[in-house]
């Protein structure tokens, strides 16, 4: 395909309108000529704007809870929140993003940005691997933290199961860990609360396909008592107040 | 005080690379930015309240779970978001049209539906503007950019539908592009972005 061809495809392109073997060569073409890429990239953005030239229609709230319950349920992508992100200080509920605290990614962001010149499956591999890994590294470093306490969760109705609560009251962070639970029932999932004085909601998840689930929540301080954990089964998206049976429970010893 | 396109892209570049370290906070400004739009132009594709709802969900699901893999490409996030929707909302389509529904969609083709009345400055005043620059694409370049667009039509198919020759699809497809992009400029330029 020569260099006057491709460019008079580059509307199609951008459309998504291109068919079997052009669609091939131009995109062979694009992989060599910078110009064609800039211009792609414009027409792309173009086509884009054509989402905006229909009346926007403002999700329900229930759609709202689902879908962003549907991502916290998400095992596959649960994360510790790194230490500098911890909130600090009662009734902060929203963090305001700036570009420039992004940039400070550390060593996960540096590694991924000197991989972008070689090959993408590859990359991206490597990429999904080292977010793990350094999840996983972040998760053991606050469970081993002095400050943190635990708590375990055990049932009758569940003795393979094995979950508990690590928590910070300090820094405000709360993880939880299972292993072994059953998947919940059809529409169903499961959701944690933190019992102290009152009864707070603190995740709803599923199971992934090992029985295993990770949630992180922000610990609510509340006055020097022994906090109760449990875990029971409702309706998805979940629940403000429980509803379903306790399957799990655990509560801390002493001053919690 | 307005905001640049170009920022806009640069502060939804910073959200997703924050959703792709799993942060919640990020992801849900993300959805809050975007899911009335993108909800719309579902809903313009496939007609159904329902269904734009659905694939509403498994978009953001996307998002939430490739984010990372969208960060390293340093591509134009909105373009990406907005690829994703309509990829979705076709796969949908077509799967409506396999279990024979077509006819009955067809009927409600046409209804429209009140956007709820929840904050829609931004995403109205967006829509005005871009608005404003398509009615000045010419007819020809414009019905192109439509169908293929929001119908998802391929090139031989938009040429049987509007009987036109391949490449007067084609050349029509890119001017109606270079004017639309010439005039979104134009429109922002005049409002002081």
């Amino acid at each position: 395909m020569t260099h006057a061809d491709a460019h008079e495809l580059l509307g199609l392109h951008a459309l998504g309108a291109l068919e079997g073997d052009q669609a091939t060569a131009l995109a062979r073409h694009l992989t060599d000529c910078a110009p064609c890429r800039d211009e792609a990239s414009e027409l792309e953005q173009a086509a884009a704007g054509l989402a905006h030239t229909v009346p926007p229609l403002v999700p329900s709230p229930q759609v709202t809870q689902r879908i962003l319950g549907a991502a916290n349920a998400d095992v596959s992508r649960a994360a510790i929140r790194p230490a500098e992100d911890r909130m600090r200080g009662a009734g902060v509920t929203r963090r305001r993003w700036h570009p420039l605290s992004l940039a400070a990614g550390g060593a996960l962001a540096a590694v991924v940005a000197g991989l972008v010149v070689s090959n993408l499956a590859l990359r991206a591999r490597l990429d999904r691997t080292g977010a793990m890994i350094a999840r996983g590294r972040d998760l053991l470093e606050f469970i081993a933290s002095p400050d943190v306490r635990t708590v375990a969760l055990t049932s009758d109705r569940l003795p393979r199961a094995r979950a508990f609560v690590a928590y910070d009251r300090r820094s405000e962070r709360l993880v939880f860990v299972a292993f072994d639970l059953p998947p919940p029932p059809p529409g169903q999932v499961y959701q944690l609360w933190a019992i102290g004085d009152g009864v707070r909601p603190a995740g709803v998840f599923s199971t992934d396909s090992r029985g295993g689930a990770v949630l992180r929540d922000r610990w609510s301080p509340e006055p020097a008592k022994a906090p109760l954990f449990a875990i029971s089964l409702e309706p998805a998206p979940g629940v403000p107040e429980p509803t379903g049976k306790m399957v799990l429970m655990g509560g801390a010893r002493g001053g919690g | 005080m307005r905001i640049w396109r170009q920022a806009a892209d640069l502060e939804d570049g910073a959200l997703l690379a924050a959703v792709a370290r799993g942060d919640r906070d990020a992801y849900a400004a993300f959805y809050h930015r975007h899911s009335a739009t993108v909800l719309g132009l579902l809903f313009r594709i496939l007609r159904s309240r329902a269904d734009a709802e659905d694939v509403l969900q498994e978009v953001f699901l996307q998002v939430w779970r490739q984010a990372d893999q969208f960060s390293a490409t340093r591509g134009v996030p909105f373009v990406w978001l907005t690829t994703l929707a309509r990829s979705r909302a076709f796969d949908r389509l077509e799967a409506i049209a396999s279990r024979q529904r077509t006819v009955a969609r067809a009927a409600s083709a046409f209804v429209e539906v009140a956007p709820d009345t929840v904050d829609l400055a931004t995403a109205a005043e967006d829509e005005g503007r871009l608005r404003r620059a398509l009615v000045r694409v010419p007819d020809a370049q414009r019905e192109v950019l439509l169908l293929a667009y929001f119908e998802g039509l391929s090139q031989s198919a938009i040429a049987r539908r509007l009987q036109l020759p391949l490449g007067t699809v084609k050349s029509n497809a890119r001017l109606g592009l270079v004017k639309l992009r010439q005039y979104i400029r134009g429109t922002r330029e005049r409002a002081g972005r």
